[in-house]
């Protein structure tokens, strides 16, 4: 009986979230509690409370702040994501494509972002989007292509010799096997991705001169001692980045049910 | 009984006048080396149509690369592969042969029922043609239940039999095996061994079936092929005379016996046991 109804529990809240949701309000709790006894001035670190209010009474602000960083996001994510498939798949079909763009990849892969950003401002114009898309798309490529190749390679020699003796042409060995053995792989880079594009799009406004980008808000709010504001649009970066991560989520457990947890 | 030479020679000079007795699968004189090692060594057999011939042999003897060379999936140093009639390459184009590996091989991404309709979406048919033929081999292998299921979900045994379903989804002129049974408990071995029977004495296909287990040969072949190690030679080609058709009965028949002991007391005579 008891069994039953923890089965039943179980079933209805996934078992990572419970854990998960109580570390984080044990944080939250300990983090105000802290700021209280020790009287921490807000300059440093202001209370969950006090950024909660914030948050709050901002909720326009910040909204508007996303709309302009998360477009920008958004739009890189998909592009750089895109084009690190396409060019990852092409990889896969000519070999001496995958042997130049594999060390070239893992070069860029290690470039600062913060040094491409004022380049991209000087080539796209600083008050362009485009210029901040470049940025995202930039650091989201490499990982994805990577992946790709790596994905489209992992097909086991047994299910391509089973293709084999199907007769099957290229074309259906690609969409039936390659394809699908690579999604795991995919949507593994997806999942980097969705954080790393928010990264890239907020450093990009540091650079950049949209006047209500959250970056843009980040730093004049800093400037002018707005300490809780900052923190504010720092969590409602966070939200977003959570909201990103949690559609890509979604779409894996949806177009990649066999590999389940 | 033609020669394989006379036989060889048909098929060359032949307009595909295809006598009632041609062999389903004519190998001829076939070597194949990988660098230094030679896999097979001047092997030649034939495989009458509606046969099923066993390969045994120990470890690392060429049983599987015979499979393969058969199969189109390598090519012979030397020598001539005769498949339908054809070459191996036209045969396996022309999807006349069904492949079951050791391990199933199985894609984790679909479910059970669509990995038996794999080979039938490559070949076109349309879905409900396709969806109507997998259960139908579902059926045959007594997976009805488990058509929803994905591989991961089914036991080894299961998964094995999911193999065999697919193999034969478009029912092939020959079956290829290799050691599809290998990684099974005896228990669940002997059961699968009378379902193949069965499957078999249905569809009348021909099967090449390689394995480890003297017994396994013995209860289910029309000939047991031995074979040497490296570089892999017929030994010997025996007949099992068992009656047909066969059960647990089977199995204590002193025939049955007789046959086993006579495989082993070959592979003992050339030293491999
Ligand atoms: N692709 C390959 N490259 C190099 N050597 C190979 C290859 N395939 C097989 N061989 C060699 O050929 C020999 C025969 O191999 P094969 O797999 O046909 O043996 P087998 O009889 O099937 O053995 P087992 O019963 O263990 O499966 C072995 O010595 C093996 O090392
Ligand atoms: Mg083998």
């Amino acid at each position: 009986m008891t069994a039953a109804l923890l089965t039943e529990v179980r079933r209805l809240r996934p078992p990572s979230a419970l854990p998960a949701a109580l570390t984080a309000l044990a944080v939250l709790v300990a983090w105000e509690v802290v700021v209280r006894v020790f009287a921490i001035r807000p300059i440093l670190l202001p209370a969950p409370s006090a950024i909660a209010a914030t948050f709050v009474a901002d909720v326009p602000r910040l909204v508007r702040a996303l709309v302009v960083t998360g477009r920008a996001a958004l739009l890189g994510f998909v592009l750089g994501s895109l084009g690190g498939f396409a060019v990852g798949a092409a990889a896969t079909r000519w070999r001496v494509l995958r042997e130049g763009l594999i060390p070239v990849g893992v070069v860029f892969g290690a470039v600062p972002i913060v040094a491409t950003a004022p380049i991209f401002n000087l080539w796209l114009g600083a008050l362009s989007i485009w210029s901040n898309v470049a940025v995202v798309a930039l650091v989201v490529f490499f990982p994805m292509m990577i992946n790709t190749i790596t994905g489209l390679a992992s097909a086991s020699d047994s299910h391509r010799e089973l293709m084999r003796s199907y007769a099957a042409p290229q074309r259906q060995v690609f969409a039936k096997l390659l394809l699908p053995a690579s999604l795991p792989f995919v949507f593994g880079a997806l999942r980097v991705s969705a954080a790393l594009s928010v990264i890239a799009a907020v450093v990009s406004d540091f650079f950049g001169g949209f006047r209500d980008s959250a970056g843009f808000f980040i730093k004049t709010l800093m400037a002018n001692a707005d300490y809780t504001g900052s923190w504010a649009t720092v969590v409602a970066l966070c939200l977003f980045g959570l909201l990103l991560y949690g559609a890509v989520a979604l779409a894996e457990r949806w177009s990649v049910p066999w590999k389940e947890q | 009984m033609t020669s394989p030479e006379e036989a060889a020679v048909t098929v060359e000079a032949g307009p595909p006048v295809v006598a009632a007795a041609e062999p389903t699968v004519a190998v001829r004189h076939v070597t194949r080396t990988f660098g230094e090692v030679t896999a097979l060594s001047d092997v030649s057999l034939d495989v009458a149509p509606g046969s099923f011939v066993s390969l045994i042999g120990p470890s690392g003897c060429g049983k599987s690369t015979l499979l393969r060379v058969i199969a189109d999936l390598l090519e012979p140093s030397s020598g001539e592969v005769v498949v339908a009639g054809k070459t191996p390459h036209r045969a396996r184009t022309d999807r006349d042969y069904g492949m079951v590996f050791q391990k199933a091989t199985l894609f984790d991404w679909r479910t059970v029922r669509r990995n038996v309709e794999l080979p039938l979406e490559l070949m076109g048919w349309d879905r409900t043609r396709r969806r109507a033929r997998a259960d139908e081999m579902l059926a045959l292998v007594e997976l009805t239940d488990f058509a929803k299921h994905r591989p991961a979900q089914l036991s080894g045994g299961m998964q094995q039999r999911v193999a065999i379903a697919r193999a034969l989804a478009f029912s092939p002129k020959l079956l290829l095996m290799d050691e599809p049974f290998g990684a099974l408990d005896e228990i669940t071995r002997e059961r699968l061994n009378l379902e193949l029977l069965d499957i078999w004495t249905k569809t009348r296909t021909t099967v090449v079936f390689v394995t480890h287990s003297i017994p396994e040969a013995v209860f289910l072949s029309t000939d047991v092929v031995v074979m040497s190690p490296r570089p892999g030679r017929v030994l010997r080609r025996i007949p099992v005379d068992l009656p047909r058709p066969r059960d647990t009965g089977t199995r204590e028949l002193d025939r049955y016996f007789e046959l086993v002991t006579e495989v082993r007391e070959t592979l003992r005579g050339a030293g491999l046991l």
